[in-house]
């Protein structure tokens, strides 16, 4: 299984991270004002944002591989959580595009999900 | 198939800053209700594509990319494009590979201690009694401006000529490699219009130099180095992603225009 890309720092991902826990619970509401709870999800999962500024080109070129390599949404990866200090397996990209705008010179952005998932 | 390449500006290159790049993939995908995935990736459906936004072009600029539009008829027939943020040269990690040419004998062998521990580094000697070129043909305009640029080093200082070439014109330089690794470029612009353009270098009888990371970019000055196995930043059936092409006349002589190509992976 690959391992998330660190930036040239050592860094994952840059301020500011967003991270989200998901957990997927279905809901029945009566016309009586009741409801019937049920997990949809089996686990909770976690994502995060990565906002990545002003990289360079090779950094972006690293990205740009690591997608390719995961086929965009397809493999799954290890991903070093810098929230928990942890690594996070089989984690998934998300959405199924890489974009990046160049701005400059040495310059570039791009922003993704990485997604937990259960394999 | 138009048979043409998307133009490159008078200032040299064929893009302005900012630009947008955007890769593209499709999986199928089956959610289990404990969240475990079935997925079969969609090979077939990988695309890439860019988004070109210009800015205070000329009247001639803002014609060469009509006329392409033109002639390409839109959307319709493909072009080569090359990519600005990609090395033009393929299996630049592997100088070994059968896209590497030469003009007599060569030794290539893998070394270690390159000038990234990411990246390769191999010894090329010339095992002839002539001068020889180890180099990579690219299906590219050979009058664009181009920049080959690699790294190198060797027992002790010498030269070593950097070249590219079409069908007849050919640009060289002799740059000098030390004990040291640097990179060194070679920009040129060939007069000669043809559709095909070699980058390399000449090593003379019996000379041997240590070589890593060999970039070819359509532009003046050379940039960070992007490694490259199979695939380069060479498209050659890339299209028109619009199906109109509009020009902003911002002021006289002074135009804008934003143009999207796509391309299959």
């Amino acid at each position: 299984m690959n391992t998330f890309p660190l930036l040239r720092t050592g860094a994952v991902t840059q301020y500011p991270l967003l991270l989200g826990t998901s957990q997927g619970v279905s809901i029945i509401r009566f016309l009586d004002g009741a409801e019937q709870r049920f997990l949809s999800q089996g686990r909770q999962f976690r994502r995060w944002q990565i906002n990545l500024r002003q990289l360079s080109d090779a950094e972006i070129s690293r990205l740009e591989t690591f997608f390719e390599q995961q086929s965009g949404a397809y493999s799954p990866f290890t991903f070093p959580d810098p929230y928990s200090r942890t690594d996070v397996p089989n984690c998934r990209l998300d959405p199924e595009e890489f974009a990046v705008d160049v701005t400059a010179f040495m310059s570039s952005t791009t922003s993704f999900w990485v997604v937990e998932t259960n394999g | 198939m138009a048979d043409q390449c998307f133009p490159q500006l008078s200032a040299g290159a064929v893009v302005q800053y900012p630009f947008r790049k955007v890769r593209k993939y499709r999986a199928i995908r089956n959610v289990l209700p404990d969240g475990r995935l079935i997925q079969l990736p969609d090979p077939g459906a990988r695309q890439v594509q860019w988004e070109l936004t210009y800015n205070n072009l000329t009247f001639d600029d803002v014609e060469a990319l009509r006329s392409h539009y033109r002639v390409c008829k839109g959307p319709l027939q493909s072009f080569t494009f090359l990519d600005p943020m990609a090395n033009l040269l393929a299996f630049s990690e592997s100088l070994r590979a059968t896209v590497w040419q030469s003009s007599s004998q060569f030794a290539i062998a893998e070394i270690n201690g390159s000038p990234r521990p990411d990246l390769r580094a191999y010894s090329v000697t010339n095992t002839s009694q002539a001068d020889a070129t180890l180099f990579q043909r690219i299906a590219a305009p050979s009058f664009y401006t181009f920049c080959f640029s690699l790294y190198l080093r060797s027992e002790e200082p010498a030269n070593v000529g950097l070249v590219q070439t079409a069908i007849t014109a050919k640009s060289s330089a002799e740059r000098e490699c030390t004990t040291h690794w640097s990179r060194v470029c070679l920009s040129a612009t060939l007069t000669e219009r043809s559709s095909a353009l070699s980058a390399g270098l000449t090593l003379a009888p019996g000379q041997r130099v240590y070589v890593s990371s060999p970039q070819l970019e359509a532009q003046y000055a050379m940039s960070e180095y992007k490694p490259t196995w199979s695939r380069s930043g060479v498209y050659l059936n890339a299209r028109y992603g619009m199906p109109e092409i509009v020009v902003s006349v911002e002021s006289p002589n002074i135009y804008s225009m934003t143009i999207v190509v796509e391309a299959a992976e």
